[in-house]
């Protein structure tokens, strides 16, 4: 018995680094799949990661309405259900507050805070339509940040944005518990994706390094275990929860 | 397997008098299934015994060990009986804890005996099995540390030895995961709310001179998630995530296991 039998997933931003990981973890736990993504190109590079999979893909962006509408429709045809929604997208060009401009920090809110609104809302509402499966009608894992918590140092609009998720979780987990949605987040420190330029700037490895007190730094595979841990029947009791996986970083 | 060939020691790996699965004999058994050896500990022993019974029929491997938690010289004892027996200690789970059972009181009720009991039950076992343990982890450089604490440090709890206790426990995990993070070593909380075991359940009913009905029935009002408690199983199936190489990259966690009751507000 695979752990994600019988489930159907739909996971956002899932072509490149954290998302593709916790793909590849929900295929092997037996997950029926749609992944979306704005693009299918692997940022880390190689085969896209719907045809690697050999899963269906859906080519939208989370921060509009008709697409988030759209990929939750799509993702429940196969079995009528939509048992995970697993929101990974994200969007991140950096800058202290004065250096940002408006419509980067509009971007950002769009995909990272909007684009959760708008997934879970489509979401629940197919959650709702149907039955309680092993406790459970639907479960949504939000993939938030150690940013938002602790001051994301020189990107003030990801660390809003991310402060934002961690919010709403708490919001539908309460809102949605009566009705058997559970809906917890992921807080990955940081993590090394396979993602080139600010993400891996010597100044940010080093910060990190000298931040994180296990003696190395995440890798998606970390951050897509303890997704499946709260996408599965094994978390049927957690709900509202932010899980950070960073290293120690915050018990620091 | 998730934990194949792993050593672990279950503090409290018995349970109180009452119906159905306590949080440390799920978490034995979790463990065991898990291919896990698990040294099961317990100031009753007939308790840990029935628990060893239970993973031996399941064809696992377990061993039951009858400690006073209080004592230093006990939690040596099982340290290196585990130790000697299986060659290494991969994870150390402390569960045990009393809140009315140990005579825990309100502020102006609780005795000083009542309050050092406590104390000594609930934080001095943690801590000094933790003492024990790290430096056979440090050895080996690895290991996992999982802490049982309580929803109580968060929301509202009526009695002052197991509020404060388990707030410490917390502060405690996080000053060891950091301080052993170098050495490969990860320590994470846990924070059980609402359970439907016997030490939270059927000791209320006794105490309180209720059914068990009734004080499961006000207990599944106060939870958020489908109105009803949570199991020992939702406490065993975190403590394995935790405890398992999945959770490689989580040290110094506070997670709870509460039904969302943490979370709301009013």
């Amino acid at each position: 018995m695979k752990r994600l039998d019988g489930k159907t997933a739909l996971i956002t931003g899932a072509s490149s680094g954290i998302g593709r990981a916790i793909a590849h973890k929900f295929a092997e736990e037996g997950a029926t799949l749609l992944l979306m993504d704005v693009t299918e190109t692997v940022r880390e590079g190689g085969e896209p990661t719907h045809e690697m999979l050999k899963v269906p893909f859906f080519q939208g962006d989370v921060s509009s309405e008709v697409d988030a509408e759209e990929a939750v429709r799509r993702a429940a045809e196969p079995t009528g259900r939509l048992d995970i929604l697993v929101n990974d997208a994200v969007f991140n060009v950096g800058g202290k507050l004065a250096d940002t401009r408006l419509d980067d920090w509009n971007r950002t809110m769009a995909v990272n805070l909007t684009g959760v609104f708008l997934m879970c809302r489509a979401a629940i509402h197919q959650m709702q339509r149907q039955v309680i499966h092993n406790e459970v009608r639907g479960r949504i894992v939000n993939i938030s940040s150690q940013h938002g918590m602790i001051a994301a140092p020189e990107a003030a609009a990801y660390g809003a944005s991310k402060a934002g998720v961690v919010y709403l979780t708490r919001q539908v987990a309460v809102d949605y518990a009566k009705e058997g949605i559970v809906c917890n987040a992921v807080a990955p420190g940081k993590i090394l994706t396979g993602k080139t330029g600010r993400a891996v700037e010597q100044r940010w490895l080093d910060y990190s390094h000298a931040r994180t007190p296990l003696p190395r730094l995440g890798r998606s595979e970390d951050v897509a275990n303890a997704a499946l841990f709260l996408a599965s029947d094994e978390a049927t009791f957690i709900t509202g929860e932010n899980l950070m996986v960073d290293g120690g970083w915050m018990a620091g | 397997m998730r934990l194949k060939d792993r050593v672990a020691i279950v503090v409290g790996a018995g349970q109180s008098p009452g119906e159905g699965m306590g949080n440390g004999r799920a978490t034995a058994l979790t463990f065991a299934r898990e291919g896990a050896k698990v040294l099961c500990v317990d100031h009753n022993l007939g308790s840990a015994e029935e628990t060893v019974d239970m993973i031996k029929k399941s064809q696992g491997t377990a061993v039951a060990f009858k400690a006073d938690v209080t004592k230093e010289s006990d939690i040596k004892g099982f340290v290196a009986d585990a130790h000697k027996r299986w060659g290494r200690i991969d994870i150390l789970h402390n569960n045990v804890g009393v809140s009315i059972s140990g005579g825990d009181a309100e502020l102006l009720e609780i005795t000083e005996e009542n309050f050092d009991r406590c104390v000594a039950i609930n934080l001095k076992s943690c801590i000094l099995a933790c003492k024990h343990v790290i430096p056979i982890m440090r050895e080996q450089k690895s290991g996992a540390i999982v802490n049982i604490s309580s929803m109580a440090v968060i929301t509202t709890y009526p009695y002052v030895a197991y509020k404060a206790t388990k707030a410490a426990m917390v502060s405690f995990t996080e000053q060891l995961a950091y301080q052993n993070a170098q050495y490969g070593i990860r320590a994470n909380v846990i924070l059980p709310g609402l359970m439907n075991t016997p030490m939270a359940v059927d000791t209320r009913a006794r105490e309180f001179k209720k059914t068990r009905a009734q004080v499961e029935a006000e207990r599944d009002a106060q939870v958020p998630l489908r109105k009803k408690m949570g199991t020992g199983w939702d406490v065993a199936n975190a403590a394995l995530f935790l405890a398992s190489d999945e959770a490689s990259f989580i040290t110094g966690v506070t997670l709870p296991v509460d039904g969302g009751a943490s979370v709301r507000r009013g």
